[in-house]
């Protein structure tokens, strides 16, 4: 058994360690032009529903999106660096509208990547025409990419169609529990004393004693399950590619 | 329990980031890691999804140093915030001994906030633990983003949605910026300390 007293000591010396390694004095402040751009900040909403879609895909999401994105095409109409991405933005914007969780995965990230460029180009002043116009080229031939590649899909799906064979094209969903939140959103009454603490708005029971080591047996393996699947996505997905690739040679 | 060895002399404490996707745990730790990886001398391991999200967890070893003659050696893992990841999540808090709860301020991840509390008990109690009793430090992430009119939810809020049973110590903080993330940090590890002194006493 360990001396109580060299934990004490242990603790305010730990203290003073941490203090030694992460004293703030030289953290990093935003400068205040920076502060200023994002006091003013015009992609602010877009940005916040661009993260929003790559979290979920709701109709309240996307029809945000696309109007916000009309909103800002008046805005930046005079700009047509800025108009160029905004357009290719609506245009991915319909496509996830109409495709949902079924669009081309790659459209997600594209979506993302030509947020950036837009949000580098509309946030950096000091950045020259042909700079811009580099960005944007970049972001449409990723752009141009992904429809090439979303039209040879819905060929090759087409011919897979013909021949009655079912291929699996994406991660199978795994939804989420609808349970009745453990901790809920509405104001708790008041606890009666510490004795009750542990049993507040816990609408299940703590499960059975049992050996440790089997929850931890059955969560690696059902990891390696969740790995295999992603996995295996991936592989369909290129498999897919490849196929419509040989196809159009 | 934390792994103490009284040989040793050596004490290993794992402190897991624990919410919602998106809600900035890798942020965390990639500014603890900016910062100070000189200071704490370590690598950061993480690995990421093609889309950049987290797939199994990052980690952030590093040691303290010799206190009292005890050699504190601290892991910082985080989750997969992602639904469909739960037996990671499950596998990583594994021999945890301190949370961190990174909670999403925006006002449209309210309810994954919630859920993500829900499913962190729910996890715990697999090993035998529980939300009240394990050290526990509560993050209000994403504050910076008032600053760009997104809608945020008020602390007031948060703490009622959250924080109101556990009563836990808490930070509202921007990991991006680095606002109050070495805050956190510290306190865990102190909380966290704290409470293997307890059941070594």
């Amino acid at each position: 058994m360990a001396d109580p007293k060299d934990f004490d000591t242990l603790s305010s010396e730990l203290e003073n360690r941490l203090d030694d390694l992460f004293g703030e004095n030289d953290i990093q402040l935003p400068d205040t032009q920076e502060k200023k751009l994002k006091e003013h900040y015009p992609l602010a909403e877009l940005k916040n529903l661009i993260l929003s879609i790559d979290w979920e895909i709701t109709d309240e999401v996307l029809v945000s999106l696309l109007q916000q994105l009309q909103d800002l095409q008046l805005t930046y109409k005079h700009d047509k660096i800025v108009m160029t991405f905004l357009q290719i933005l609506n245009s991915l914007g319909n496509y996830i509208k109409t495709h949902r969780a079924k669009a081309h995965p790659k459209t997600f990230k594209i979506l993302n990547s030509v947020f950036a460029s837009l949000d580098k180009v509309v946030l950096s002043r000091d950045m020259t025409e042909p700079a811009k116009k580099k960005i944007l080229r970049a972001e449409m031939n990723r752009y141009k990419e992904l429809r090439a590649q979303i039209a040879q899909s819905k060929t090759a799906a087409a011919q897979r169609q013909a021949k009655a064979k079912p291929v699996i094209t994406e991660a199978p969903e795994i939804k989420e529990k609808k349970e009745e939140p453990i901790i809920t959103l509405a104001e708790p009454s008041p606890p009666p004393a510490d004795a009750a603490k542990d049993k507040l708005t816990v609408s299940r029971p703590e499960p059975e004693l049992e050996l440790e080591a089997e929850p931890a047996v059955a969560t690696l393996a059902e990891a390696v399950e969740e790995i295999k699947r992603y996995i295996h996505s991936e592989i369909n997905a290129l498999m897919e590619e490849i196929q419509s690739l040989r196809e159009q040679k | 329990m934390a792994f103490v060895n009284l040989k040793n002399k050596e004490i290993q404490v794992k402190i897991v980031y624990y919410g919602p996707g998106r809600g900035g745990k890798t942020s965390n730790l990639e500014y603890i890691y900016g910062k100070f990886a000189k200071r704490i001398n370590t690598e950061m391991v993480t690995v990421k999804t093609h889309g950049d999200r987290t797939l199994f967890f990052d980690f952030l070893p590093f040691d303290i140093g010799i206190i009292n003659g005890y050699d504190v050696k601290i892991q910082l893992y985080t989750v997969p915030g992602q639904v469909k990841y739960n037996a990671t999540r499950r596998l990583v808090l594994r021999g945890v001994d301190g949370i961190v709860f990174v909670a999403d301020a925006m006002a449209v991840r309210r309810e994954k906030n919630i859920l993500a509390l829900k499913n962190l008990q729910e996890n715990l109690a697999a090993y035998k633990k529980s939300v009240f009793k394990i050290p526990f430090v509560m993050q209000y992430n994403k504050m910076d983003l008032k600053e760009q009119g997104i809608p945020l939810l008020p602390l007031k809020t948060l703490e009622r949605d959250l924080n109101s049973q556990l009563k836990m110590p808490s930070f509202p903080a921007s990991a991006v910026l680095g606002q109050n993330v070495v805050a956190t940090l510290k306190r865990i590890i102190s909380m966290t300390v704290a409470s293997i002194k307890k059941d070594l006493i």
